[in-house]
């Protein structure tokens, strides 16, 4: 079942004083499914916050619909079982444990629970040293994680983070996507939005790339990656200048090759009296597919 | 029910420093009514008034920035993000505004009462001006929250103003629109000794109107996007 699933939706503004029409989201589709993490990658303006903001019912489509756990979007009642957090979190200005306390109050949790779930989230946060503190004195990595503490204190069965760890030191980072696996883990689906291509790719197990509104990719994070354009064969016991797109490295010699090119690639080597010891599809890193696809779009 | 009560908590809570300002300010205006009492018993009346009015301005000032507040500064994502629906969301900062009224209300009704009491007349007396004024206060805020779920706060004001006194002209003739006016007209007509009539049926009419203002206000703020992309 499909946890999220937006179903050609387009958004519409109208901005200024010309009251001219953007289009912030253009016939757009995307399922997440249960227990996976689900990045969405895009560039800024590419329509990540407004499909987001969609989900969570704070706006309405122009035309298109979605559900989130079987529900259309902006169902109350679904979303006691859904966690969000906001890009740039903007918190009351109380006391920490009171703050996780209150949201948690508006999910519908009562006296025991709401004690124990507020303990456990300060907890697993690393919380509980500052949870006497005005959540408006603390630094913005400590306020994103009680933004994060608020959005988990629900025990909720579907995560929707923009931005999680963008106020984060990198120590911060690995902790938020430790917790993050280890709530996949346990069964949570997670969509996840960020700038952060290397955390993305590190944690994701598909990603939805966005542009202009549209999407322009998506796959799982492995498929992504490898390129079906290109082939890396690595050799021993030839000599590099013979080839191409060829670089020594401890006695061995990689060659770089397009997939048409690979068999032909394989038998020079082969008839010069060398060894192939590997042949794997280019892994490409998400910077260079990410600036590809922006650049295909855009042309 | 319980959502819209932690909002209306949280609401006071946010505007705790205004709240307590205006107690005092009520409770010292009620104080200086009663030691003028002595000397002119119209100008410790007078001065009961004068305060009087002010709930209403407040309350309408509070009511009118509320939602832009909420909106501008983003927190409102994160208390629209769980289980509340928009009627509850607007519920909350209703019995928000609808406090602060009543606390001031009620504090220039003790020290009313006791004004009261020193010109002679029974302290019970105050009982109904008070209602009168925490109704007029809190229809005149509903009317303000109602235009802020789809207009800036100036606009909101401006309206809020336009309506409330296009009500005030024509009172005399229809009784039930928005009797805001005529609830508090019948504080500031006051006069001791007077048999104390008072315009009921304007305040059942006025409890009739901030629900049907609270329904139509959560219609339209159930519709409206409260975000749009900070991208």
């Amino acid at each position: 079942m499909a946890v999220l699933e937006f179903q050609q939706i387009t958004k519409e503004y109208r901005t200024g004083f010309a009251r001219r029409r953007v289009h912030a989201l253009d016939d757009f589709s995307l399922s997440g499914g249960e227990g996976e993490i689900l990045g969405f990658l895009g560039p800024n303006g590419a329509g990540k916050t407004t499909a987001i903001h969609l989900a969570m019912g704070f706006m309405r489509p122009s035309s298109g619909a979605g559900s989130m756990l079987g529900k259309p979007f902006g169902d109350a009642h679904t979303r006691k079982r859904v966690g969000f957090l906001a890009e740039n979190v903007a918190l009351y200005h109380r006391n920490v444990a009171p703050l996780v306390r209150f949201y948690g109050a508006l999910n519908g949790l009562a006296d025991t629970t709401l004690a124990k779930r507020t303990r456990e989230v300060l907890e697993l946060l690393d919380l509980v040293d500052v949870e006497k503190r005005n959540a408006a004195k603390l630094s913005r990595g400590m306020m994103q994680r009680v933004g994060l503490a608020q959005a988990l204190v629900n025990d909720p069965d579907l995560l929707i983070l923009d931005e999680p760890t963008s106020a984060l030191d990198p120590i911060g980072r690995v902790a938020v996507r430790e917790l993050l696996l280890r709530m996949k883990s346990a069964g949570k689906t997670i969509f996840l939005s960020s700038h952060l291509l290397s955390e993305i790719e590190l944690i994701c197990d598909r990603i939805a790339i966005l542009h202009r509104g549209k999407l322009v990719r998506l796959g799982k994070t492995g498929e992504l990656l490898e390129s079906a354009e290109e082939s890396e064969i690595v050799a021993r016991g030839v000599d590099a200048q013979q080839f191409a797109n060829a670089a020594a490295e401890n006695g061995l010699v990689k060659l770089t090759v397009r997939v048409a090119e690979q068999r032909p690639t394989i038998e020079r080597v082969w008839a010069s009296g060398g060894e192939v010891v590997r042949v794997n599809p280019v892994r490409r890193s998400l910077e260079d597919i990410f600036s590809q696809l922006t650049k295909e779009s855009e042309q | 029910m319980r959502p819209a009560l932690l909002i209306a908590a949280n609401f006071l809570r946010e505007n705790r420093w205004a709240v307590i300002l205006l107690l005092l300010w009520g409770i010292a205006s009620g104080i200086g009514a009663a030691a003028t009492a002595g000397s002119s018993t119209d100008d410790a009346l007078f001065f009961l008034k004068q305060q009087a009015v002010y709930s209403v301005f407040f309350t309408v000032f509070l009511a009118a920035s509320a939602l832009y507040n909420q909106r501008r500064s983003r927190r409102i994502l994160a208390v629209l993000s769980k289980g509340i629906e928009r009627y509850e969301y607007l519920a909350g900062i209703m019995v928000g505004f609808s406090s602060v009224s009543v606390l001031y209300s009620f504090a220039l009704g003790g020290t009313g009462a006791w004004t009261f009491s020193l010109l002679g007349l029974s302290p019970t007396a105050i009982i109904p001006l008070v209602v009168m004024l925490v109704l007029a206060s809190i229809l005149a805020g509903t009317v303000a929250l109602f235009f802020s779920t789809f207009m800036s706060p100036l606009f909101t004001l401006l309206c809020t103003s336009l309506a409330l006194g296009t009500s005030a002209f024509f009172g005399r003739h229809i009784p039930s629109l928005l009797p805001a006016y005529t609830l508090l007209e019948s504080v500031m007509s006051f006069a001791p000794h007077s048999g104390g009539r008072y315009p009921w049926v304007a305040a059942i009419w006025a409890v009739l109107e901030i629900v049907i203002l609270w329904v139509a206000a959560s219609v339209i703020f159930a519709r409206k996007d409260i975000a749009v992309s900070v991208e």
